[in-house]
């Protein structure tokens, strides 16, 4: 006889809740962001081919492969394997960082540097350790090319070994950057 | 007689239906009026804003609550990132619950490989909350944005190589805050 009032009850039990649930998830504020127009422009800063190794150069220009061999007795040097060509009047602020590796035990030593009479070490392996993964920022002037090399290369066995690469090109004063994809494939 | 009283009958029956229409009016009829006040419906300064970020020109509406962004760009097969373009400013002396939601976008969007908006508590800092894609359509996930913070929308965009400098997109997103 008193579970009956009990049953009756439980519709507008279950009403309530949802009811509260409702007005307690509803309470928020929108607010409108966009972004008009993102737009496509021409690459102010772009790859060339270089006259050591092999380079192979992408679509428009904004990234590249580089083949090099890497002797297992006497260390090599490659002073141009690419170009990094300003094609506009104003000034960057360039660098290089490793994103990722593969097969990098067997190689001895090796460098990668700008230069264009100063030059900057980028990447640095040691005994098989990436002990260098990032750059400083070197400035690209206006209208400027320079050069990527790569020195002291040597490895301690026959195989083939990848470093993938972003070369960073920031604009001076901001935060705002462009990263080109670069694979050294070192055989 | 018979006549009368077919008379009668005839009257009985249009009395009837008459009740019936009366009846049937009046219970359409029926029906009770319940008030319900919402007094007052006040507007109150807003506590989340948007702030203009250092890497790209924005406009921000009146009271901070609506942003646009006027002048990102990319270039083909390359991505570009712009850690500041935007900054979300919380004002109150509470953390508030905030997410960063895809809205729409348009234009020539098959070129488009990716477009990433991330938040992060400093340029350069710890990402908070998820990635959203715009090419994908999802959002960050709730973050707690902290009492008294700003914290920055970073933007990364990759057109695919085939991309022309004509090519464009908009895109519109809105930040939920409870």
């Amino acid at each position: 006889m008193k579970v009956k009032p009990l049953i009756a009850t439980f519709p507008y039990l279950i009403l309530f809740v949802i009811l509260v649930v409702s007005v307690n998830g509803s309470v928020c504020d929108n607010l409108n962001y966009q972004a008009l127009p993102i737009s496509c422009e021409t690459p102010k800063v772009i790859l060339q081919p270089g006259t050591a190794g092999t380079s192979t150069i992408y679509t428009n220009n904004t990234s590249a492969k580089v083949s090099v061999t890497a002797p297992v007795l006497t260390p090599t040097y490659y002073p141009n394997v690419l170009k990094v060509v300003n094609e506009v009047t104003e000034a960057w602020n360039i660098s290089l960082r490793v994103y990722d590796s593969s097969n990098i035990d067997r190689l001895s030593n090796a460098t990668i540097s700008f230069h264009d009479g100063s030059s900057s070490d980028q990447i640095i392996v040691n005994n098989g350790n990436i002990t260098q993964s990032e750059g400083a920022l070197y400035n690209l002037p206006g209208s400027a090319t320079i050069y990527i090399s790569i020195s002291n290369l040597q490895a301690n066995t026959t195989d083939i070994s990848y470093l993938y690469v972003y070369l960073k090109i920031q604009a001076p004063n901001t935060w705002a950057y462009d990263l080109f994809i670069i694979v050294f494939e070192i055989t | 007689m018979k006549m009368d009283n077919d008379k009668r009958k005839i009257l009985r029956l249009l009395c009837f239906l008459l009740s019936a229409l009366l009846v049937t009016t009046a219970s359409a009829a029926v029906y009770n009026y319940v008030y319900l006040q919402a007094s007052p419906i006040s507007a109150e300064t807003p506590y989340i804003k948007f702030v203009s970020g250092t890497d790209a020109n924005s406009t921000i509406g009146t009271n901070g609550t609506w942003a646009i962004i006027t002048n990102m760009t990319g270039w083909p097969n390359a991505t570009r990132v712009y850690e500041d373009a935007l900054e979300i400013q919380n004002f109150d002396g509470d953390p508030h619950n905030c997410e960063l939601m895809f809205d729409s976008w348009s234009g020539d969007m098959s070129s488009v490989l990716y477009i990433y908006v991330k938040v992060f508590n400093s340029i350069g800092g710890t990402q908070q909350g998820g990635t959203l894609s715009v090419t994908g359509g999802n959002s960050t996930g709730t973050f707690s944005l902290p009492a008294s913070t700003t914290w920055y929308l970073q933007w990364e965009i990759k057109w695919d190589g085939a991309a022309l400098s004509t090519y464009k997109v908009n895109v519109t997103l809105k930040l939920k805050v409870s």
